[in-house]
């Protein structure tokens, strides 16, 4: 086990290397922050002292060797436009962004597995189709337009709840309803599928046959099986939530990591954003990582698999 | 199995719906937090960090420069209660007693020579130290005299301080480090800082021992809200009271609204589709300044302002407005003659028009995309096969400042801080001008710029102006459109007075008794 671990590891740290170097080049591809930096009154000397104050002046493959040797140390820079330590900057906003994506996987739990419970319950009826309808909407609607619609409603007319920002329970219901109900059409779908196909499995049949409760084959049979896949469906979604919510976060004014990557991408941000890509590559890979070990430690055949590997 | 949860669900909505009625949104009364939304958070807290419009706006609540400018640019006392010029190159400020920092530190001469020091040494690396680089040296006299020595005559140094140059307190800079401002500004403004939540708000509260006399709203909250729809809707909840760079598209809105108002400050900006002349080959159509001038006979400008712009902006016949110095009045706009236009693409030798790229953004300034869409048309028009090209704004900006731009024209807008009708051509026409994409550009052109930037005094400044402006007419180094909007929404009982220099200083601000 602990030698997959390493392995797991050892290889997240290659994809990680992978992401940052292709983002480093799109960067630099890309844009000049000098000239983003500046104002239109700045003179020619201004663009070019912060070229070279910055090391933009140097080749290419001279900024990559110096940025490589940085994040190997655990130093992730400083900001060009705010001067603070990218770090900081991340960690500013670390516990708006988890607020967010926690509220909006309980949103799509709450909402997507009873309504996938339903859909499987009532297989083929009326209730079934109305609920995967519902799940089809929450999927194919923009969320931007979802949000907005909200906000005219309850923040405009109603006046129930605030437009946008951060600090209370109520700010935060709208953004996790929009982020959630997204993810909750998918849980909902893969809940209802995931139901049906252990509930045609033979050990159903013959836990009926044995005469156990219609209860007791719910909870000791159905539910364990099938929520394996929505399990990991579920954790995979939390690591998305985490790292891009920039939609939600836009519309809602969120002080969230993914509005600091995109501004940071707007005005060439570079450390921010290269600090951005990590964080998220960071979260993704553990994300993964953990899901795959809880998965295997869950199911008893893939442990067995693990340890003769 | 679903029941509990659909009655659970059901009754916490009714308890956040009964919660949130109880707390009050701004209604009837007046507020007693003035809130305004912009759509970027305030870069940093040093003034000498950065030149972006986001922070700057905050920034000015906090500091106080040397001179101050009303809404109309004319300049009053700030920080120095007087200025002249003791010579050509030297300039002796009269500083104003009995100031203090927000940290009780003492203003006084000292404090401004540091201010400029530190702003104009390249180690801090303020991206505006190349507006103020004739400044030689700053030389304390007494504690409320302080002289200006210029690399050589100056004679507007006073319009540029008095956009430029906040104070910053050096006592308490070498207490607490170089970095102390950054995330906690302290200045001799009219507003102390109280917190900063990263891109969500910034609070302040008025100071109540600020020279210019205790502002009349006590307490202040710059929100950071990207999204314009989100701001907007923040204002018709009554939950913000102020929002700057409305675009076009919302104008209808907040005019129709009861609940808001829709207020136009005066531009120091321009609209342009700039032609690239950047090492234009004789043979290429720009390169005959008749097709240049047929281009601005083909717009009609009246009729995108009255559409797109819902009438807010006025045609600019060069490339200066009347609040600048210099703009002359009687230098007659392009009409719109699509006659004319075709009868110069005639005698050209392109009766049959000819193929003209326009990048453009969308998004970056208020209506700056279907403005361009407009103008592709009207070119179309007159048989010019205009084609706009819609790029990221970091994309195109690094094009055209590596000259390496691919497209004919350039939809931008510049604006001039300091009122002087000169500054957007040097930065956009002349031939070494940062922006420029007139290279090798044209030394009749170039010649009066020159001679404008070492003028001795505002009549020559006026006069070489005037020149350029004529001179613009004849080469027609871009299409000039209008005035870029400076729109606000604002409650309906607020009272302030929008700047052109796009400042939200929030010290005259106050709320209309009902």
């Amino acid at each position: 086990m602990t030698a997959y671990v390493i392995r797991r590891l050892a290889l997240s740290l290659v994809a990680m290397f992978g992401v940052i170097t292709i983002v480093f080049v799109l960067l630099h591809v890309s844009g000049d922050p000098a000239t983003l930096l500046v104002s239109q009154e700045a003179t020619q000397d201004d663009i070019d002292r912060i070229r070279q104050a910055y090391g933009l002046d140097q080749p290419l493959s001279v900024q990559y060797a110096r940025f490589a040797a940085r994040v190997v140390r655990g130093d992730l820079g400083f900001s060009y436009r705010q001067g603070l330590p990218v770090a900081e900057l991340i960690v500013e906003r670390l516990r708006a962004t988890f607020e967010l994506a926690l509220a909006g996987l309980a949103v799509a739990v709450l909402l997507g597995v009873p309504l996938g419970l339903i859909a499987a319950a009532r297989h083929g009826s009326a209730v079934d189709t109305a609920a995967m309808t519902l799940a089809l909407l929450g999927t194919s609607v923009p969320s931007f337009w979802l949000g907005l619609l909200l906000i005219i409603v309850f923040g405009v007319q109603l006046r129930w709840l605030p437009v946008s920002g951060y600090g209370s329970l109520e700010h935060l219901l709208m953004p996790a309803f929009v982020l959630g109900g997204f993810y909750a059409a998918q849980i909902s779908r893969l809940t209802r599928a995931s139901l049906l196909e252990v509930l045609a499995q033979d050990y159903i049949r013959t836990a009926r046959a044995k005469g156990l409760a219609g209860r007791a084959v719910l909870l000791k049979h159905v539910l364990r099986n099938a929520a394996l896949p929505v399990v990991t469906v579920v954790g995979l979604d939390f690591g998305r939530m985490l790292g891009g919510a920039v939609v939600v976060e836009t519309i809602f004014a969120w002080p969230g990591m993914g509005r600091l990557a995109v501004q940071a991408v707007l005005g060439r941000d570079f450390p921010v954003v290269q600090g951005a890509a990590i964080m998220g590559a960071a979260v993704f890979l553990a994300v993964n990582l953990i899901i795959d070990l809880l998965y295997g430690w869950v199911d008893p055949r893939l442990r067995a698999a693990a340890h003769r590997a | 199995m679903m029941r509990p949860i659909v009655a659970l669900s059901v009754a916490a909505l009714l308890v956040v719906a009964s919660g949130s009625g109880t707390a009050p949104r701004a209604e009837a009364q007046v507020p007693d937090v003035l809130v305004v939304a912009q759509g970027v958070d305030m870069q940093t807290g040093d003034p000498h960090r950065t030149t972006l419009t986001h922070a700057v706006n905050v920034l000015a609540n906090f500091y106080d420069t040397l001179i101050s400018r009303d809404a109309s640019l004319t300049l009053k006392p700030g920080l120095a209660l007087s200025w002249r010029a003791v010579d050509a190159t030297t300039w002796e400020f009269k500083l104003r007693q009995g100031v203090k920092f927000h940290n009780g530190e003492p203003f006084n001469a000292q404090a401004v020579k540091f201010s400029f020091e530190r702003m104009l040494d390249p180690k801090t690396r303020w991206p505006g130290a190349g507006a103020l680089r004739l400044i030689k040296a700053v030389t304390v006299v007494d504690d409320s005299t302080v002289r200006f020595t210029t690399e050589r005559p100056w004679p507007l140094m006073p319009r540029f301080l008095g956009y430029y140059g906040m104070i910053v307190p050096p006592g308490h800079l070498a207490q607490n480090g170089e970095e102390a401002l950054v995330r906690h500004p302290v200045g001799t403004g009219p507003y102390r800082f109280v917190r900063w939540v990263k891109d969500d708000r910034v609070e302040l509260e008025a100071n109540a021992d600020f020279w210019g006399g205790r502002p009349r709203i006590s307490r202040v909250v710059f929100r950071a809200i990207p999204s314009e729809s989100s701001r907007l809707a923040e204002l018709l909840a009554g939950s913000v009271h102020l929002i700057n760079l409305v675009p076009p598209e919302l104008f209808k809105p907040i005019q129709e609204s009861s609940k808001a108002k829709l207020v136009e400050g005066r531009s120091l900006s321009v609209y342009f589709v700039i032609y690239n002349l950047v090492n234009i080959a004789r043979d290429r159509p720009l390169a005959d300044r008749r097709v240049r001038q047929a281009l601005n006979y083909a717009i009609d400008r009246q009729a995108i302002l009255a559409s797109i712009m819902h009438k807010v902006g006025r045609s600019v016949p060069t490339f200066c407005t009347e609040v600048m110095l210099g703009c002359d009045a009687s230098v007659a706009p392009f009409p719109y003659d699509p006659e004319r236009a075709r009868a110069l693409l005639r005698e050209a030798g392109y009766p049959n028009g000819f193929e003209f790229s326009i990048t453009t953004t969308s998004g970056a300034y208020p209506g700056d995309r279907d403005i361009t869409l407009a103008v592709a048309d009207q070119l179309n028009r007159v048989g010019v096969r205009a084609r706009p090209n819609v790029t990221e704004y970091g994309v195109q900006l690094k094009a055209v400042q590596s000259r390496q731009l691919a497209e004919d024209g350039w939809f931008t807008r510049f604006t001039d801080f300091f009122g002087l009708s000169t500054i957007i051509p040097f930065r956009a026409f002349y031939s070494q001008g940062e922006w420029s994409l007139w290279r090798p550009g044209n030394r009749e052109f170039d010649q009066p710029l020159e001679a404008a930037n070492v003028a001795t005094d505002e009549a020559q400044i006026r006069d070489l102006s005037r020149r350029v402006q004529l001179l613009y007419k004849e080469e027609a180094p871009a299409i000039s459109l209008f005035t870029a909007p400076n729109v606000y929404g604002m409650h309906p009982d607020l009272e302030w007075t929008p700047r052109p220099d796009l400042l939200l200083t929030m010290f005259d601000a106050g709320w209309r008794r009902r």
